[in-house]
């Protein structure tokens, strides 16, 4: 039962990183855009606060994953 | 820290008045682009302030550009910056990211979300009363309350804030926000005060104007 709590934990944990991190990415390339492109303030603080939002979803999503109990897992899955 | 270290950290969180000012001076926009850019720079540099490596670097990259003597002028001056900006900072922020980014991204969504007048008077009022609360407290805070902050800084917070706000806002909105600054200051709401004293006092203050 522990080590199937394990997974869920790291697969979870793994998904809620990956999808932090695709926000990220994407309020990354949307910056990008708007500095070189758009030129729209709006845009740029928006993709400013997408950015912030992917990096705190992707380090609770961290957090949760290397929770003492679930790196037995990953040590030893 | 002390004394003289305290009114050195707040007079630098002084210059978060820029916002205020250049949202009175360029609007909304010009203002957004201001803040954007300036936590854009943060975010890449911060790394570097948080490195104890960086200065040793910074250092060994200009060897080879300058004269032997002008060197170790320049090396004392880096140092000694150095060694001022770390002196200033919170223990948690020699390892973790610093209040000028917590203040920033607070201050883009409240110029992002709020109005003009109530967006001026929160953030001069977040500004100027932390420095306040700070300064007075620590010389003359007496009635201390159990998480080491002052009845006297407390007092100082509000009336600072509750004279900035009224510049901005009507009496009664300016009493209120100022009585939640006080609050939200004394209670330190997580993850940082610069981050959450202006977002609750700007959310707040819409509220009750609105209702």
């Amino acid at each position: 039962m522990g080590a199937i709590k394990n997974m869920g934990r790291y697969i979870g944990g793994g998904f809620v990183i990956m999808i932090g991190s695709v926000l990220s990415l994407v309020g990354i390339l949307l910056m990008i855009e708007t500095l070189l492109v758009l030129y729209d303030p709006l845009v740029l603080a928006g993709s400013i606060l997408l950015l912030i939002a992917g990096i705190i979803i992707a380090s609770l999503g961290q957090n949760y994953r290397d929770r003492k109990n679930s790196r037995n897992f990953y040590l030893n899955p | 820290m002390d004394f003289k270290g305290e009114v050195l950290r707040k007079s630098l969180h002084l210059t978060g008045l820029l916002v205020p000012v250049s949202y009175f001076l360029f609007g909304k926009e010009i203002t957004l682009i201001f803040i954007s850019l300036a936590i854009i720079i943060f975010f890449i540099i911060e790394p570097y302030r948080v490195s104890n490596e960086t200065t040793k670097k910074i250092i060994e990259g200009i060897k080879p550009l300058l004269r032997e003597d002008t060197l170790d002028i320049v090396s004392k001056s880096i140092e000694s910056i150095d060694r001022k900006i770390k002196e200033i900072a919170r223990e948690e922020e020699k390892i973790w990211i610093g209040a000028h980014i917590y203040f920033a991204v607070s201050a883009l969504l409240v110029v992002l979300f709020f109005p003009m007048n109530i967006a001026m008077g929160v953030l001069s009022a977040a500004t100027v009363g932390d420095a306040f609360a700070a300064v007075v407290g620590i010389k003359w805070g007496r009635h201390k309350f159990k998480n080491g902050k002052s009845l006297e800084g407390s007092l100082a917070f509000f009336l600072s804030a509750l004279i900035i706000y009224l510049f901005f806002l009507p009496w009664h909105q300016a009493l209120l926000g100022s009585l939640i600054g006080a609050i939200v200051e004394l209670y330190n709401l997580p993850p940082n005060d610069n981050f959450s004293n202006p977002l609750v006092m700007a959310f707040l203050i819409y509220l009750f104007t609105v209702i």
